[in-house]
This record gives C-alpha cells, sequence and structure tokens, in this order.
C-alpha cells in the first residue's frame, strides 16, 4: 500500500515527539550561491510586496520596504530593487556556466511569486518592473516540474527528508516544520507546534496583527500623503510601518535559513542523479536566458504546440524523478517494495536455451515474498543494481505468499548476463532515462507538424469516413505508433 | 415557536444568520455533529470559540483584505452594476436591451425582522414576474433573499446575484468573490468553497420555485452556477460559468445526516444534560465533532476539536489517512502498540494491521540504517 512506510514514520515521529528522517540521500541542489527570498504581501492584494527580505545562503539580509504597496510607483520602485538583486544573480551564474537557485519558505511563497510574475512580465509601465516579472518566471515556470532545482520551498525540502508527527497539511507551516525536525527541551511538543503556528511564515501577516498593528500605521500614512505632509514626516510614518514588518520577514529569513542548515548538517550524500537533474537545470536555464536576449516574448498561456512540448517535458520529469529517487534513495526504494512498484526476490531456475545457431534465449524465474505487487505480463522491467539489465514478465504465478514472476532477458544478455541462482535481484518499471525527452521532442515536432483539428482555430472535424475493419493484431498496431 | 426552541437551545447566545458560508461549512464536514448543531440553532464556530470557550478566535479576516473585496464588489455594484452587466454582454449572456437591474435590499432598506420580512416579500414578487414571462421581471437581482429550510430550520439565504436573459425560463445564482482568477492556476480550495455556496443558491432557489408552485424545480433551476472573480492586481471581474452537480449532490447528502432536524437535535441535548443549552462549554464539548485535516481551513472550533482529538489520540492528528488506516487500532497508542509488539492483537483485523505496520517498520529500520 503506497504511503504505509511515510504512515509508519509519522507514528514514529508521533510516539518521539521529533521528526524523524525519510531519505538516505540529499533530493536536491543546494547551491552555495543560491538566493534566499523573503516576500510578504499585503492581505487581499494578490500582486503586491510589502516588505522584502533577500540575501545569500548564510548572510544576513537586504531589506526593502515600503509603506503602502497599492501606492503605484513606490510599489515599482521595490520591483525594480529586488529585481537588479536577481538580474545581479543570474549574470553571476550566466557567467559560470550555472543556474539561478533561489528559497523561499514555503509553495503559498511559491505561489504568490508566481502571480507576480504573471503580472509583472507584462507591464507597460516601467521596464525594471517588466525585465524583473520576466526574470521571476524563470523560477516560477520551472517550479512545478519535478526534480527542478531553480526554486525550492523550504517546507518541500524538508518535507522531503523528514516526516513530522502532525498532518502533512500543517507541514506547509514551516515554523511547525522546525518544531518537530528541532524541537525546544523541556516543552510538549504539541505546545511548541501551537506556539510556533502563531508566528506568520507564509507570505502574509496575521489579520490580527493587520489590524491591531500594520492597518493603522498604514492609514496614518495615506492620511499624511494626502494631506500633502512634508518628505520628513512621510519618513517617519514609512518607518514605523518598517518597524512593524521587518520583525515578521526577518523570522520568516531565518526559518528559511535555518531550513537550509539543517539540510546541509545532515551530511547526507547526494542523489546520485542530482547531477543529471542540475544539468537540466542548467540547459533549461541558457535556453531561458537565450530566449530573452532574442527578444521572444513570454506568454501568459501556451498554444497548442508549446503546451504539448510543455506537458511532455513535464511528464518526462515526473517520470524521472520518481524513477531517480526509487532507484537513489535507500527510503524511496523501501517505499516503492512495500508499494509492490519493485519487484524483490531471488533468482531461481536461470536457463540459457538456443533458438538458432547464434540465437539464445536468457530466462530466469524470480521467486517474491512481496505481500503487494503490481506486475503482470508483457511488463517490461529493470534492474535497479544495473539498468541495462531489462527483462519481459512472460508470466506471473502466485502461490499462497509465494510469487514466482518468469522473464525474459531483453537487453544486457552480454553486458550483465544471466543471474546466477541464488541472486538477489530488484527489479522496476521505470529506471531514469534522461535521452527520453530529446527523443519524444523530435517524434512530437513530426506529429505536430499540422495542428490537430481538435486545438486548431478553425476546428473543423475532418469528414466523417467508414470505420475500416479492426486491425488483426491491435498491440501491433499501437506498438508501430512508438 | 420554532424561534422559542432555537432561543432555549443557544440559552444566552445571540443568533446568528449562518448564510450560504454557514450551510457551506457543514457540507465540509457532514460527520460533525457540533458543526452542525451551531449552525442549526444560529450560531458561527467563532462566535462559539469567543462567548462559550473564552479563547480568541484567530478565523478573522485582515482589514486589508476586507477592504478589498469591498471595493471590489463596489467595482462590480457601483453603477448600475455596469461593469456587471458588461461582464454578461461580453459574454454574449445578456443583449444590450436585457438591462433591468433590481437591487432588493434598495427596495426595502433596513436591518429589522420587517425589512428582511418585506425583502423576501419582493424577491417573491419578481421570481413571479419571470415565470410569467413578465417584461418587468428583472435580469439581474442583488442579493435577493430567499428563505431555505435546512437542517429542518428555516434560514435565509443572499445569493449575491441571480441572473436571466429574457428568454431564460428562470434565474440562475452568480456567487461574486475577489479571488484572483488565474484560470487553471486559481487557488482549487477558493473554486470549492465558492461552488459550493453557489450549491447552497441553487438549493435556495429550487426551494422557493417548490414553495410557490412556479414549476419543476430542477428543470428550472439546473445545477449551474456563474462565478464572478477579478483578474489578478486589478478590480475588472471576470466570468466562469460552472456547473455544481456535484457540489448541489453532496450538500443535499451533507444535510440529511442526523442531527437532521430540531427534534434530534433537542433529542442529542436532552441525553447529554436534560434542559441544557449550547451555551456551556461542558455541553458543547459533549457534543461529538469529527476534527478532519480540513477543519483548519474553515471552522474557527478548528484548535479546540484538534486538542480534544490530541487528549483521546485520535490518528487524525496525523492525517485523515491515518484515521482509514488505523481504524482496527482506533487510537494512536494502541497503534504504536502494535507496531512495536508492546501489544496483543485482539482481532483478525489488529494482528493484520501489526502484520503490516512491522513490515514497514522492518524496511524502514533496514533503509535507514544501511543507506545506500
Amino acid at each position: 500500500m503506497a504511503g504505509e512506510l511515510d504512515l509508519v514514520a509519522r507514528l514514529l515521529a508521533y510516539e518521539g515527539g521529533r521528526a524523524v528522517s525519510i531519505a538516505t540521500h540529499r533530493l536536491m541542489a543546494i547551491r552555495p550561491d543560491a538566493l534566499v527570498l523573503c516576500p510578504l504581501a499585503m492581505a487581499g492584494e494578490d500582486t503586491t510586496v510589502h516588505i522584502v527580505a533577500v540575501g545569500a545562503i548564510g548572510r544576513p539580509p537586504e531589506i526593502y520596504c515600503v509603506a503602502d504597496p497599492r501606492v503605484r510607483d513606490e510599489q515599482y520602485e521595490l520591483f525594480a530593487w529586488l529585481g537588479a538583486r536577481i538580474e545581479r544573480h543570474f549574470e553571476t551564474c550566466r557567467r559560470a556556466g550555472e543556474y539561478p537557485q533561489i528559497w523561499v519558505s514555503s509553495g503559498a511563497v511559491a505561489d504568490h511569486l508566481d502571480t507576480l510574475a504573471d503580472r509583472q512580465r507584462y507591464n507597460r509601465e516601467n521596464a525594471a518592473v517588466k525585465r524583473f516579472g520576466e526574470l521571476l518566471s524563470y523560477q516560477t515556470e520551472r517550479y512545478p516540474v519535478d526534480g527542478q532545482q531553480a526554486l525550492i520551498t523550504a517546507t518541500g525540502a524538508l518535507r522531503m527528508h523528514w516526516a513530522t508527527g502532525q498532518q502533512p497539511g500543517e507541514d506547509e507551516h514551516l515554523g511547525t516544520l522546525l518544531a518537530w525536525i528541532e524541537p525546544p527541551r523541556n516543552t510538549n511538543i504539541l505546545d511548541a507546534v501551537a506556539l510556533a503556528e502563531r508566528v506568520p511564515m507564509g507570505v502574509k501577516t496575521d489579520p490580527e496583527f493587520d489590524r491591531d498593528v500594520l492597518e493603522p500605521r498604514v492609514a496614518a500614512y495615506n492620511q499624511a500623503r494626502r494631506g500633502g505632509a512634508r518628505a520628513v514626516e512621510l519618513r517617519q510614518r514609512a518607518g514605523l510601518i518598517q518597524q512593524a514588518l521587518e520583525p515578521v520577514v526577518r523570522s520568516i529569513y531565518d526559518g528559511t535559513q535555518r531550513a537550509i542548515r539543517i539540510l546541509s548538517r545532515m551530511g547526507l550524500p547526494e542523489l546520485p542523479a542530482l547531477r543529471n537533474l542540475e544539468e537540466r537545470e542548467r540547459d533549461e536555464f541558457e535556453s531561458f536566458m537565450a530566449s530573452r536576449d532574442a527578444g521572444y516574448h513570454l506568454p501568459l498561456v501556451d498554444k497548442p504546440r508549446p503546451a504539448a512540448f510543455k506537458l511532455t517535458a513535464r511528464e518526462d520529469a515526473a517520470d524521472n524523478f520518481e524513477a531517480a529517487v526509487l532507484c537513489g534513495d535507500g527510503v524511496g526504494r523501501a517505499r516503492a517494495r512495500l508499494a509492490g512498484h519493485t519487484v524483490y526476490g531471488q533468482v531461481e531456475n536461470p536457463r540459457r536455451t538456443r533458438l538458432s545457431p547464434h540465437r539464445f534465449r536468457y530466462r530466469f524465474d524470480l521467486v517474491s515474498r512481496q505481500r503487494v505487487l503490481r506486475v503482470r505480463r508483457r511488463d517490461e522491467l529493470a534492474s535497479l543494481g544495473d539498468p541495462r539489465l531489462r527483462v519481459t514478465v512472460a508470466n506471473v504465478h502466485r502461490e499462497g505468499a509465494v510469487t514466482r514472476i518468469s522473464a525474459i532477458i531483453t537487453h544486457g544478455q552480454q553486458a550483465v548476463g544471466l543471474p546466477a541462482s541464488g541472486t538477489t535481484l530488484e527489479l522496476a518499471k521505470t529506471v531514469p532515462d534522461w535521452d527520453r525527452l530529446i527523443r519524444t521532442r523530435k517524434q512530437l515536432r513530426q506529429r505536430l507538424v499540422a495542428t490537430p483539428w481538435t486545438h486548431d482555430e478553425q476546428g473543423t472535424a475532418p469528414a466523417v469516413t467508414r470505420a475500416r475493419r479492426p486491425p488483426r493484431d491491435p498491440l501491433a498496431e499501437v506498438e508501430a505508433l512508438r | 415557536m420554532i424561534t422559542a426552541r432555537l432561543a432555549r437551545l443557544r440559552g444566552s447566545l445571540l443568533a446568528e444568520e449562518p448564510g450560504a458560508r454557514g450551510l457551506e461549512r457543514v457540507a465540509r464536514n457532514p460527520g460533525c455533529q457540533r458543526l452542525r448543531a451551531l449552525t442549526m440553532i444560529g450560531v458561527t464556530p467563532a462566535t462559539a470559540m469567543k462567548t462559550v470557550y473564552k479563547e480568541p478566535d484567530r478565523e478573522g479576516q485582515s482589514p486589508f483584505a476586507l477592504a478589498a473585496g469591498n471595493r471590489f464588489e463596489r467595482a462590480v455594484f457601483e453603477n448600475g452594476a455596469a461593469r456587471l452587466l458588461e461582464l454578461y454582454r461580453s459574454a454574449g449572456r445578456l443583449t444590450t436591451a436585457e438591462c433591468k437591474i433590481v437591487v432588493v435590499p434598495e427596495l426595502a432598506p433596513g436591518a429589522t425582522a420587517a425589512t428582511m420580512a418585506r425583502r423576501r416579500a419582493e424577491t417573491e414578487r419578481l421570481f413571479q414576474h419571470k415565470v410569467r414571462r413578465d417584461p418587468r421581471a428583472p435580469n439581474i437581482i442583488v442579493k435577493a433573499r430567499i428563505p431555505v429550510a435546512l437542517l429542518g430550520v428555516p434560514h435565509d439565504t443572499e445569493p449575491d446575484v441571480l441572473v436571466a436573459a429574457d428568454s431564460d425560463a428562470f434565474y440562475g445564482p452568480v456567487e461574486v468573490k475577489s479571488y484572483p482568477d488565474r484560470a487553471g492556476k486559481t487557488n482549487a480550495a477558493d473554486i470549492r468553497s465558492a461552488c459550493r455556496q453557489a450549491a447552497v443558491a441553487v438549493i435556495g432557489l429550487r426551494h422557493a420555485v417548490e414553495q410557490l408552485r412556479l414549476g419543476d424545480p430542477r428543470q428550472l433551476v439546473p445545477a449551474a452556477a456563474d462565478l464572478v472573480l477579478r483578474r489578478p492586481g486589478s478590480f475588472r471581474p471576470t466570468l466562469r460559468p460552472m456547473t455544481l452537480a456535484g457540489e448541489v449532490h453532496s450538500l443535499e447528502r451533507a444535510l440529511d445526516e442526523a442531527p437532521r432536524n430540531l427534534e434530534e437535535l433537542e433529542a442529542l441535548i436532552d441525553a447529554i444534560t436534560p434542559g441544557a443549552s449550547l451555551d456551556e462549554a461542558e455541553v458543547l464539548d459533549a457534543v461529538p465533532p469529527n476534527y478532519v485535516e480540513a477543519c483548519r481551513e474553515h471552522c474557527a472550533l478548528a484548535p479546540k476539536c484538534k486538542q480534544a482529538a490530541a487528549a483521546c489520540g485520535d490518528p487524525v492528528l496525523i492525517g485523515s489517512q491515518a484515521r482509514e488506516e488505523l481504524a482496527a487500532a482506533g487510537s494512536l497508542g494502541r497503534a504504536v502498540d502494535l507496531l512495536r509488539g508492546r501489544a496483543q492483537p485482539r482481532t483478525a483485523e489488529e494482528r493484520a494491521l501489526q502484520a503490516r505496520l512491522q513490515q514497514s517498520l522492518g524496511e524502514y529500520r533496514q533503509a535507514v540504517g544501511h543507506g545506500r
């Protein structure tokens, strides 16, 4: 059953009153030059940033605050200021042939940045703000792609490595997550979590704080501004607003830095596939910047062709990342084994049969005692120990608690060879394939030379033709499409 | 009579109108008898938290968010709802000639019981015009007042807008929300909540059609509504027609759970303490809650219910999935004992659960212990 291992990990965390580790490898890169970005928006104003803290890993933040982000000119100054820092970071990464990485506290911040990027990259009033929106789009467009390394949420990163004794939804609050991972001494964990919960860790301030502290100060500032107050008074009033907001944003910034420290201190080896994921990130970044240099427009909604390409890339990334964790991480593999996504057993009855003078068939039985197995005839499996060894399942036979899987080797007969009897083997349906996307893109280019009528602007359905006879071998026809 | 019985159950608590939001809340957690009881007697969870438990309600909205919401509503409805009309015209739903608008609160201004009764009467009159195909029937009705007998108690609901072209047989509800419309990226929880509130309006309209004998309720009021959201970073509205068959069905089903009427609620309270009322913390504590993950999104009582869940080691504390998976054990303490082998399984289900948990523990230990 999927998630059973995570359930047990949560039970252990609940029992012990502290989070337990659920990874044997670090599943994402921590770039030493990454930026930590903590914006706070004004409640109800979805495209604003009231105050922002930004800085490098392990460094104190630079802070920029505006008195009222609803005042457009002030808001644009903040965006231009932040945009300049992001531009600098991007340029440094590009010169070094690297990719820019940004850390934020939680998914709510990533969503907010996405809204900002969507809105500001079409800004016609201020070129610097437009540029800020465009650059930010790199991170936000990459964010939904599995295994991306450009925009990392601290909560997401911690959750991949730790299980807490609370509900999964509660893990989206960075403060509570940190309380579970490093619980304060001599305090009941549930009390510590309840206390941590009251501290804002997302993109908005507490409504009570807004009502009692922030709103009166913003109102006083606006009253003074409308009343034509002198610059000194306006600065003073703006200073009071910053004074109120700064501790909030600093605490989020510190929390995010603490999350990065915790992940670094775990001392886990990197997931072997991480270098492939980073390589892909470099390629994506270079392609994005080249596209900006060439003056291409970033669409808000993709046309059918690019949408198909992007969807395929996301599917490929999801498959590859899942397979990379399954192959490279001990807990990932245990999770897959329990859920029956991998077949784990002992080799029995290995045999080589001569089919013709120079052709042989290699087969063996894999005997598994797994409670749950998701395998059936014709499944193609690869060895997790050496993915060059690939087999097709010829038969699955279950007797009591034992499942006997007959497999025929399709690849790796020479390179890996027939496994010896008694060898322990673990097979999975998916192993990372980092070249698959290139092949898929090539195939898509051929298929989408003409836009299908379903997505064509004309939308004309083809003329109805008489159905031909059903094919003799439907499976062969499907295979021919590959 | 009903009013007196409700007042008795409320005790010292003041009556509030749950509205569509309150009824929608019940549909989110149909198994929670505590929430249902409070909604039936017309008390919000936030009031119960403050008044009954004397604890701060942390569910309030920021004044900035309230102001933004109000500004959006003003922008939609100002100048005779010009923007709303424009929205429907550009979507081809209303023609230039279809511009009759009635704002019900303007027909009966005020907040007294008599005013509310007049608003209901005005709404009924407008509905009758529409069914008779009277050319005076408005195309847009703002804040119509529709009584709905839900949970066995009459409640008034005020859908933001009802809309119908002259050729339409009846009105359809419109929910106006200041959520940013980001197409496929719009917050799914926001959309779900708006759709459920619109579903309350569908049920209300069907109820009105039935009460006024205007025709077949399901035919006149299909399970559909429009959501009016706002473009990110502006106050320009967007229009999203939605089908609500699932929401209407789940709402009807949720409202059909016990206690489904006043008699059942009175029996439940009397079984706790005869003649008791829900303004007493001990009585409210004794009404069974159903703490789930989603409670935190919408119910001010969630922290209180979480405390109760922690006290009894409810598996939901580590997730809704755990409540299902650990059902055989019943509590987290028992599940941990089974996992550690400190307890002997009492039933076949417990034995199966113990085997599963221990196998997972073995795999987990092996993975974390050895690594790769």
